[in-house]
Parts: structure tokens; sequence; C-alpha cells
């Protein structure tokens, strides 16, 4: 390996990664090719964010569960994007760790067909992924989100109704919709399904506003009532319909 | 250099005039009326968290005339004040033919009587004259003092006293709604008017928005 004369060394300490170019006239031939991220700007010192690529992960935004002949859907209109969980990874063999979320924009709409089966109702979050690598300290691996594509699907399968059964408030045929300004937000610490790329689910929180409606049309001869999972129906995060 | 008397005076009362207008910059000039949402600012909460939504109650086969109860309106205070209904208020694109707002005294679970219900109405048909089954004491709002404390953290006592909001609306079969509606109060002098985004709907054909189109 070829060895780094001293005077260089020495301007190295007063130099940061975006001056490397600055280096003396006479020792650029060594160090103007040092591509970012390549073992010459290591050893210069730089720590440089490289991107990896991206993935769309299916990520849940909001459930309901209608009962006996209602039914429930979602509407987004023009989304105004969700808080999605952020990976990082220590490397070397380490496995992946959550930590903390990022807010991402949306921008797109969509009406899921009403249903009388519990569902939830997922969007596609893209992902991207950095690597550190240089002279870097932190995990040099991480996940981060990007932007909602737009993608909307659903999924039925695994949902089982939850028994929340606190915090009810009896409700006759008629139709039920949360929506408007700042209520308590969807909250799922499991909404990014990731864990076929990176070993772990990521955590999603989306809040309801009058571009996120979440309705219930109550129908049927049997008496019902709505539940929330952690206050009442008109405050809670999720909300499960049941017979009275 | 010092200034003359008459500037200093002119200066303070200019300065007086901004600190006025800025301290009442959230009334509307109603009698000092200050608007707040709910949980934003203000004494008196209705625990929506200032969220909104709409309850939209489908008409009965024979609806000449129909009557549905909305109520899920917890009423609480904050800062360990009290607040006195003056009156409620709502603005209404298909006015119902009649109104009648009520205070829902709940006691707490010991003092419940059995095969009464005393869940929260979120909406149901009638009026809480026509069904005795509605548990706790139904009073007529003006002038009822609410001073429970709202809770900060944590869930809502199921098991307590609470009194809730119950708005019953009359409507012919055309429908009726209530688009949003404000409670006005006063606490320690001073009178608030609290707005609450949600809105009420008895549907029919003047009435679509907020109800199920099948």
């Amino acid at each position: 390996m070829r060895q780094v004369p001293g005077r260089v060394a020495s301007e190295r300490a007063r130099v940061k990664a975006g001056h490397l170019v600055r280096v003396p006239a006479r020792y650029r031939t060594a160090y103007r090719t040092a591509a970012p991220g390549s073992r010459r700007a290591a050893a210069a010192g730089i720590c440089e964010t490289k991107y990896r690529g991206d993935r769309n992960v299916p990520t849940t935004i909001a459930t309901s569960y209608p009962v006996g002949a209602s039914k429930s859907w979602l509407e987004v209109h023009s989304s105004e994007g969700g808080k999605y969980g952020v990976a990082l990874n220590g490397g070397q063999g380490a496995s992946f760790k959550a930590s903390g979320t990022r807010f991402v924009e949306g921008s797109w709409s969509f009406k899921w067909n009403k249903k009388s089966s519990a569902r939830s109702y997922r969007v596609e979050v893209n992902y991207h992924k950095y690597e550190k690598v240089g002279l870097c300290s932190g995990p040099p691996l991480r996940w981060s989100p990007h932007i909602e594509t737009g993608g909307a699907t659903e999924n039925s399968e695994g949902v089982n109704r939850p028994d929340w059964n606190t915090y009810c408030a009896n409700v006759t045929n008629g139709t039920w919709a949360r929506e408007r300004t700042d209520g308590k937000d969807y909250s799922y610490s499991a909404a990014v399904k990731f864990k076929d790329v990176i070993g772990i689910d990521l955590s999603g929180e989306k809040s309801y506003s009058r571009s996120h409606k979440l309705s219930y049309d109550i129908a049927g001869s049997n008496p019902k009532k709505l539940c929330g999972n952690n206050d009442y129906p008109a405050k809670a995060g999720k909300i499960v319909e049941r017979k009275r | 250099m010092s200034r003359p008397p008459w500037l200093i005076a002119a200066l303070a009362a200019g300065s007086l005039a901004l600190l006025l207008a800025a301290c009442t910059s959230h009334q509307d000039g109603d009698n000092g009326l200050t608007h707040h949402g709910d949980g934003k600012g203000g004494i008196l909460s209705v625990g929506t968290d200032d969220g909104g939504g709409s309850w939209g109650m489908a008409p009965p086969r024979r609806n000449q005339r129909w009557s549905g109860s909305f109520g899920l309106y917890i009423l609480c205070t904050t800062g360990g004040r009290s607040a006195r209904l003056e009156d409620v208020t709502w603005t209404s694109s298909a006015e119902p033919l009649g109104v009648d707002v009520y205070v829902r005294r709940i006691p707490a679970r010991k003092d419940r009587k059995s095969g009464e219900d005393y869940s929260p109405i979120g909406m149901l048909r009638g009026t809480p004259d026509t069904h005795p089954e509605w548990g706790g004491e139904f009073v007529d709002y003006e002038g009822q003092l609410i001073d429970r404390p709202c809770r900060s953290e944590g869930r809502p006592d199921v098991d307590g006293e609470r009194e809730d909001l119950v708005i019953a609306l009359t409507a012919g079969s055309d429908g009726a709604v209530l688009d949003d509606f404000t409670i006005v109060y006063t606490s320690e002098g001073r009178r608030y008017a609290l707005d609450v985004a949600w809105s009420m709907a008895l549907c029919g054909p003047a009435v679509t928005e907020g109800c199920s189109q099948g």
C-alpha cells in the first residue's frame, strides 16, 4: 500500500471531506481520484453515506372490524403523509433494530370499497437503504422511509377481531366516521411489514383528518356499539364494532 | 437627549393599545367571548381531543317525524376550575324541527341500577324521554355546573361518576343535521365558547352527507 506523505497527513488534519481538493497541487495526482466511499477516501478521513437501493414495503395505516351486516371503509384524499419507523444495523452480522420514526409525504388519494369483513388497510412506503462508508461513527446500515408511493392494498389474513370492550358507545343504524383535525393517531408497532427483508417490522403512525377518514356503516337488526382500544371511539386510535 | 413628556405619554398609550389588542386576539368581539377547540385552551372539554367526525343516523321506515340522540361528549374541566353552561348553538344546513340538549349525570358504578344502560350514547334512535332504560339523570343543560377534572393522562374511568352532553334532534321526513356545535359557558367571570367539530345528522332526502350511500 502506498504511504501517505507526512506533509499530506498534516494537511488532512486541517481539511474536511468537502475540501479535500484543496490539498497542495503537487499531491493532487495522488488524491483527486479518491472516489467517495473508497478505501483511499476512508484513509483521508471521509465519512460518506451511500445510497444502496430501495424497496417498497406494505404498511398498515388503519384497521376496521365491522360486525354482522355492517360495513366499513377507509377514504384517503390527498394523503398528508405519515410517520414510519427507521431501522439501523451495526454491521458485521448484527441484526437490524428499530430506531425512531421519520415523517414522509404522500399526496395520493384512494377510497377502499365498503366491506363487511375485518381488514387492515395498507399502503406502500418506499424505503431507501443507506450505508456509511469511511471513517464513520454509528451504525453503518440504515433503512429509512422515503415517500408513500401511492400503492394501496388490504389484508384480511390474520386480522382477528380485538376484544376491546371497555370504552364503548351505543349506536343505532347509520354511518359513523372519524375524520377532521387531530384526534388520537392510528399507531401500530408492526405496521411496516419489513420482516422478510430486515428481520423486524417497523412502526407506523397516521393521523385521522379530513383527508384520512375511517367510516362504519352500521346496519342489521341486532343493537351495536363501537368500542375504542385506548379511549372512547371519538378519541381512540383504533375502533371495533361489536354487538351489544 | 430627553424626550418631551407628551411623546412619552403617546408612546405609553400606543404600547397599551397594542398590548390590549394582543390579549383579545382570540376573542370574537361578542362580549369578549373566547373561542377554543376541544382540549385547545379554555376550561371545558367534551373529550374529543379536537378530533372531528360525523354521525349519520339512518331513518326509520315510517318517518313522518322522528328523533335521534347523540351523546359521546363527556364533560370535564381543566386547571381545577369549574364551568357553568350557558348556551348551546349550532350551524345547520338542514334545520331540525327540534333540538333538546341535556346534561346526563351518571352515578358511580355502585349506585347504578340494574337493567339500565350507562354506556355513553353514540347515536341512538329516540330521546331520553322515550327511553327510560338509558341510565342516569337527564337534566336541562342550562346553568349546569361542570367541575369534573379532565384526566390529563391515562384512560377514562368507566366506573366513576361522569357527565355527558346529550343532544336530541327531531326531524321530518326530509331529515336534519347539525354541522357542528358550540357550547358557551362561563368560568371565573369570563365567557368562553367551545367549538366541537362533530356533525350529527338524521338522514333523509335533504341530508345525505355523512350518510351511507348504499
